[in-house]
């Protein structure tokens, strides 16, 4: 420090030139700082227990919510599939479909899994209220519709020969043509159709290149008695047998929000029944339906 | 008043303060003279003074947390603190000349001007007046509460090369400030 400073340092020293506060004025100042922050205090003490309590919340819901999408739709489709149909019986590996014990549900529901091990993945139909549902072995997929069970069920390609053997192809030329009629008809026949009905409405009827395939009825007394037959021209006779001509029609399905999903319903003219509905953008494979019905085959859209 | 507050640093007092009101009140005794004192050297008001002092601890309510965790010196943020408001409390004043000066006519301390006339006090109060916050605090510190060099520059959370520095700068604005009244 230098020498020089000393004045002042005496100076500084010496004198008491901090006013001196008012002491009543200075402790109501404090008792008003203290409320103050008591106040801020309390307030800051219930800012973090709301945000904890909304945090936990958030945290909750987002979790439920997470969770209710990813076993939402297996949920579903586990329910809508407890009677399985006799055709998804034949696409199903053996030995799955054994009915499961209670904590075989319990642990399929907590994973978001099918207890029996039919039904490996679910997914939903764009645009659509459709699931659909991959069976076991890559073997095929269900179109379900919720509320209303199975509307589709389609095997996939690498299944179609198995599938059709024993059974006899009925090409094109053999069925009888389709007109216009057939058209309406089948447009008709889809707009009654309940499972329809939930997913849009029908819009014209077109025809689709369909393969037809039918397991052959045998002869009740055997090959010869076929001459015995009345002649029918919805019937195709075979050596061995004979089967009913059908006639199919598919119909675009339009949906609520008015985009094209690539939904039709394939109708049966002669049961007069809507046999599926297909997703035609992703289908690869033969139709199914309940034996002894007709079996398809739709061309690629 | 719990035992040994009054030994704790400013850091330790920061922290306890978010939950301990008695540690907050052991920095008001510390510091809200000196702050008074820093903003009357400004405003040459007492009541006003007051208020910079009040409102400086206000703003130190909703920066406690803040100033606990950063571990920033609590003296040079108070001084700095007050520093911007007196400023703000004289620009106000500038706008409504008039009634600043009744307000200082009325609320002047009659007692307080006499001891100024009978000694230099108030000389030296507008001398200091002329400091900055750091110098301010530095000579505050110094002379008021009697700490050496080291003990400021810890208080501080700066080097005691700096405190000299800035007690030597005190001194060279208050000798020319006061240069009528040295020997």
């Amino acid at each position: 420090m230098e020498r020089d400073d000393r004045d002042i340092e005496q100076l500084l020293e010496t004198t008491d030139w901090e006013p001196e506060p008012d002491p009543v004025r200075e402790q109501a100042s404090l008792a008003r700082l203290i409320a103050r922050l008591d106040q801020r205090r309390h307030r800051m003490r219930i800012v973090a227990r709301t945000s904890c309590a909304l945090g936990i919340v958030i945290l909750v819901m987002v979790t439920g919510t997470v969770w209710y999408r990813w076993t939402r739709p297996m949920v579903t489709a586990v329910h809508e599939t407890q009677t399985i149909p006799s055709s998804v019986v034949h696409l199903v590996p053996a030995g799955t479909g054994s009915a499961p014990n209670a904590l075989q549900r319990a642990l399929a529901s907590l994973t978001g899994r099918d207890p029996r091990g039919l039904l490996t993945r679910v997914r939903e139909v764009a645009r659509t209220k459709l699931l659909r549902v991959e069976l076991a072995g890559d073997t095929g997929y269900l179109l379900l519709l919720p509320g209303h069970g199975i509307v589709g069920i389609v095997a996939s390609s690498s299944q179609s020969a198995s599938l059709t053997e024993g059974v006899v192809r009925i090409v094109p030329r053999d069925a009888r043509t389709l007109t216009a009629q057939d058209l309406a008809t089948g447009e008709k026949i889809a707009s009654r159709d309940v499972n329809v009905a939930a997913l849009g409405r029908v819009v014209e009827a077109h025809p689709m290149t369909a393969d037809v395939y039918q397991h052959e009825t045998p002869y009740p007394e055997g090959p010869q008695q076929k001459p015995s037959l009345p002649y029918d021209p919805t019937v195709l006779y075979f050596s061995s047998g004979y089967v009913h001509l059908h006639r199919v029609v598919t119909v675009p399905i339009e949906t609520a929000d008015s985009h094209p999903a690539g939904l039709f319903a394939v109708v049966d003219i002669e049961t007069q029944r809507v046999i599926a509905i297909v997703d035609t953008t992703t289908i690869s494979g033969i139709i199914l339906t309940d034996d002894p019905g007709p079996q398809l085959v739709l061309s690629e859209p | 008043m719990e035992t040994g507050l009054e030994e704790r640093n400013d850091q330790e007092l920061l922290e306890l303060a978010r939950t301990d009101s008695q540690a907050f009140t052991v920095l008001y005794s510390r510091y809200y003279r000196h702050l008074r004192a820093y903003a009357m050297s400004f405003l040459k008001d007492a009541d006003l003074a007051d208020d910079v002092a009040e409102e400086t601890f206000v703003r130190l309510t909703g920066h406690l947390g803040w100033l606990a965790v950063a571990h920033r010196p609590l003296a040079p943020w108070l001084f700095r603190v007050a520093h911007n408001v007196a400023v703000d409390e004289l620009r106000r004043r500038s706008h409504t000349q008039t009634l600043v000066q009744e307000t200082v006519a009325v609320s002047a301390d009659p007692d307080e001007t006499t001891e100024d006339i009978q000694s230099h006090v108030q000389d030296i109060r507008n001398a200091m007046s002329a400091l900055p916050p750091f110098e301010y605090t530095c000579v505050t510190l110094s002379f008021m509460e009697h700490k050496t060099t080291a003990e400021i520059s810890r208080q501080l959370g700066c080097t005691p090369r700096q405190v000299t520095l800035a007690l030597n700068y005190a001194y060279k604005v208050l000798r020319h400030a006061l240069s009528d009244i040295l020997p």
